[in-house]
């Protein structure tokens, strides 16, 4: 029966042809002897993956570990300069985040759709919350000029950088002052010489009642001063800020192809492929979101947490 | 694995988030008092519980096959030899 059924279609998808006639699961591969070798070896090919990326990140790390060496006292610093109830809260979201995600591959392993989807949901929404507050606390470092690049400077000890506002300012303006050298221009001081450079906010009326002319008028200084006030920011400050960025985008750029990854699990979920003989994709992407934690439980306290005992202010 | 099995393993699955939460918060706790040098070390021996924790619970590796449990080791090995080699390139190094 299965030859001639295969016969029939040679062009097709010979194998989801006749299921009943077939004598296996429709999601079984031919060159698998059964069910649990394709689980086996699945499994198996996420795992290698998994080490692969230990890998990966353990470079980051080791550089982490270098530089941290090199300059203890500013990575102490730097360190107190991050927000840690943000930092806490993301910890507490994302651990959240692996146990929703446990309770997902769970209900798959039992034929519970429902939960199944539920527990997606949750994760994706938590991976999303997660993500948030990374925007804020990024959006917060590029006002502070705490961004590796021209206008970086982190001076906690000495002379404080010019030009950091404390005003609230939306994500995106923060950006485009960084990009455009807006920090630190003072033409009330130097004249016409040091006209300000035009920035992108007076293309358009600001979005808030308080437009950001007082800003320009007090926090102006002459561009020229701001690579010698990048010069006298903290040695190895920058590179702390640099592993930073490094280390925390590429976790979020993990858990950003996570929740595209698990949009394409709620499909497949909705249209009820899983089952207790089939969930191999729901397990293997489990796998890879605990990983994503792992490296984050790992962060947390290397990042944010150095020195916390003896703070910014010495 | 049997409907009980399951319901044993999200209990299971509960005490675990339970045990990373308490690490989580006694991790915050002990950067702010002052250990001197064990800082960093007790840090760092929190993280790696937690991690043991994901990987043994969540991840399935004390139910899985002997294969896994190889892979994993494997790594965890080689990024040993990464660290290893590494910092003892490092620290030896008197004019850097």
């Amino acid at each position: 029966v299965e030859t001639t059924t295969v016969h029939q279609h040679p062009a097709g998808e010979q194998h989801h042809v006749d299921h009943s006639g077939h004598g296996h699961h429709p999601m079984q591969q031919h060159h698998f002897t059964g069910m649990e070798e394709q689980y086996t070896a699945s499994s198996f090919g996420m795992w290698v993956f998994l080490v692969q990326e230990i890998m990966f990140f353990g470079g980051l790390f080791c550089a982490y570990l270098v530089y941290r060496n090199n300059y203890p006292n500013a990575f102490g610093l730097a360190s107190n300069a991050l927000r840690v109830d943000l930092g806490l809260f993301n910890t507490i979201v994302l651990i959240g985040s692996s146990l929703t995600m446990a309770l997902a591959v769970n209900a798959a392993q039992r034929s519970l759709r429902g939960r199944l989807i539920v527990m997606l949901f949750a994760t994706m929404g938590l991976g999303s919350i997660f993500l948030g507050v990374k925007v804020i606390e990024y959006s917060e470092k590029f006002e502070k000029r705490e961004v590796p690049g021209a206008n970086f400077c982190y001076n906690p000890i000495g002379t404080p950088c010019r030009g950091v506002s404390h005003a609230p300012e939306s994500t995106l303006h923060i950006i485009k002052r960084y990009a455009s050298g807006g920090f630190g221009q003072q033409p009330a001081e130097h004249g016409a010489a040091t006209e300000p450079v035009a920035r992108p906010e007076h293309a358009a009326p600001a979005s808030g009642p308080e437009r950001r002319e007082d800003l320009g008028q007090t926090n102006r200084l002459p561009v020229a001063n701001e690579a010698s006030e990048r010069a006298r920011s903290m040695p190895g400050s920058e590179i702390y800020y640099s592993l930073y960025f490094a280390m925390t985008g590429m976790h979020a750029l993990h858990m950003i192809v996570g929740i595209g990854l698990m949009v394409w699990l709620l499909y497949w979920a909705l249209k009820g492929l899983y089952s207790a003989e089939y969930f191999t994709p729901i397990e293997n992407f489990g796998l890879y979101w605990h990983f994503v934690d792992i490296v984050w439980i790992f962060l947390f306290p290397l990042l944010y947490l150095i020195n916390r005992h003896i703070g910014e202010g010495h | 694995m049997s409907a009980h099995a399951h319901e044993h393993a999200i209990r299971n699955y509960v005490i675990i988030f339970g045990v990373l939460m308490i690490g989580t918060l006694l991790t915050v706790w002990a950067a702010f008092q002052d250990f001197g040098i064990m800082n960093p070390i007790i840090a760092l021996t929190i993280a790696v519980i937690k991690a043991v924790c994901v990987v043994l619970v969540f991840m399935h590796v004390w139910d899985s096959s002997r294969l896994t449990k190889i892979t994993v080791a494997a790594g965890i090995f080689w990024l040993g030899i990464f660290i290893v080699l590494l910092m003892s390139d490092y620290i030896s190094r008197p004019w850097s």
